[in-house]
């Protein structure tokens, strides 16, 4: 029979190994992974000029990028995080020969396979990857995409397309910022601003797709167009815009289609965009209003500013003052003839008068 | 390569940093590079560059205070600065101009454009 003594000995003895076992284990993996550290930083060292030419358009017979594309599998497993941390940062062709050395090692063929990988953080930086390397055969892959599980998938989807710039997918990503089914309501396949920023990174091809979504249903979808026809200055938008925004119930997307037709409109728009200043609209729509009518700068707009110089909103009669001084001489004659004045009018004036005399004196505001 | 064609460049990021400096080089400029504003404006205050290439978002000091700075110094005032920047909003473009930059260029940017613009500021 064993003592209680020799089973502490024993047990004591078994942790010990174990723990000695253990922290040789551990040792042993930071050794390895410095060692396999070092290597790739010396790949990376003897071959970064070689990425660099390339990334940098210096290299004219493509000389480097026959060594890269020559290099072994371990070679390239060193090189790859350089060439795609390269890739992020250029544009034009030597984007386009770091995304064909991609393609030789066979990376985008792995990628649009890891798509349908069942882990979304595989299909994510599949996405990316192909997206980075302007992959055109992935794009209905990546627009498929759209409607992934995942938020983040679909996110990263989107962006993909816009660095592809097809305007043939322009409708998917409008689609895709929509309520889509089995997301809690407010929730959107794709936040507002990632689909307008893939919308924005595909430009003016995607206009045609943008003036069609004002008439859609779904609030996310005009949010959308909105924004990027305010932000791409799209003139095919201008008409669906002054239709959208005598209906549209959401106050900031009616507040991007202010600056919308501040930008793009002209003296016809002037009459809707003053029916927003009457005192019992939200704050938030007058001033946007009064900043349109003052990009818009016709006399009838100025007229209509002058008389908000001491609206009984601070923040109103102030961007009233501000939206005159930047229409130029038109506006600042009405604050000048606000400065014969009193009251509160005259104080607003005298302020904004003032500041714009500071900038150009060139004294930050 | 000459001393009136030296280039400070400043950017957080390695591989821009890498790449600006190697393409800028190749180009025949000579090329002082730094990883922080910091470092990038003493360097600007000792021995002020024919032009400053500077990244917007650094740690510490950032582009956009470099840039200030340089305006406000009478041994840097009339140095060209370029942005360099993955901020592209008008509103970032305005305000950097507004800080007096000389240019602006919008990340991911071409290397060869990048060149021209530098050229274009130097006037060579």
């Amino acid at each position: 029979m064993i003592s209680s003594t020799g089973l502490l000995v024993a047990s004591l003895t078994a942790l010990a190994a174990v723990a000695v076992l253990l922290v040789a284990l551990t040792v042993q993996a930071r050794a390895l992974r410095r060692r396999r550290e070092r290597a790739l930083a010396s790949v990376q060292g003897r071959r970064r000029h070689l990425v660099l030419e390339v990334a940098s358009g210096e290299d004219e017979d493509r000389a480097a990028w026959r060594e890269l594309a020559e290099l072994s599998r371990r070679e390239w497993r060193g090189m790859r995080p350089a060439v795609i941390g390269l890739l992020a940062k250029v544009r034009g062709r030597p984007a386009t020969e770091l995304g064909a050395l991609l393609s030789a090692y066979g990376e985008l063929d792995a990628a649009r396979a890891r798509l349908n990988s069942r882990w979304a953080g595989r299909r994510a930086r599949a996405a990316y990857l192909l997206g980075l390397a302007r992959d055109v055969r992935s794009r209905d892959h990546l627009a498929a995409l759209l409607t992934d599980r995942s938020g983040d998938v679909r996110f990263v989807a989107a962006r993909a397309l816009g660095q592809l710039g097809d305007p043939a997918v322009a409708p998917a990503l409008l689609a895709a910022s929509a309520q889509l089914p089995g997301l809690r309501p407010g929730h959107p396949g794709l936040p507002a601003w990632v689909a307008a920023e893939a919308l924005l990174g595909i430009g003016a091809g995607a206009q045609d797709a943008v003036a069609e979504a004002f008439g859609s249903k779904d609030a996310h979808v005009r949010a959308v167009a909105a924004q990027v026809a305010r932000f791409g200055s799209y003139p095919v938008s201008l008409t669906p815009a002054r239709v959208c925004i005598l209906f549209e119930p959401e106050i900031g997307t009616k507040e991007t289609l202010m600056g919308l037709l501040g930008a793009l409109g002209d003296a016809s728009d002037v009459p809707v965009l003053a029916a927003y200043l009457h005192p019992l609209v939200p704050a938030r729509l007058r001033r946007a209003a009064i900043a349109a009518l003052g990009a818009i700068g016709t006399p009838e707009a100025a007229g209509r500013l002058a008389p908000l110089l001491d609206d009984d909103d601070r923040s109103v009669a102030t961007a009233a003052g501000q939206a005159l001084t930047a229409m130029g001489v038109r506006g600042q004659d009405l604050l000048d003839a606000a400065m014969a004045g009193a009251g509160a009018a005259r104080r607003v004036a005298a302020a904004c008068l003032h500041l714009a005399r500071l900038r150009a004196e060139g004294v930050p505001a | 390569m000459t001393g009136s064609s030296h280039i400070l460049v400043a950017d957080d990021d390695a591989d821009i940093r890498d790449l600006v400096t190697f393409k800028l080089t190749q180009s025949g400029y000579t090329v002082e590079a730094y990883s922080d504003g910091a470092s990038a404006w003493a360097a600007m205050t000792e021995r002020p560059p024919r032009l400053a290439l500077l990244d917007v978002m650094m740690p510490g000091l950032s582009g956009l205070d470099v840039l200030r700075k340089a305006r406000e110094s009478a041994a840097t005032t009339n140095v060209p600065v370029i942005l360099l920047t993955a901020r592209s909003r008008d509103v970032d473009v305005e305000d950097g101009f507004a800080c007096g930059a000389t240019d602006y260029v919008i990340k991911p940017f071409s290397p060869r454009e990048l060149v021209h613009r530098v050229a274009a500021v130097l006037g060579r």
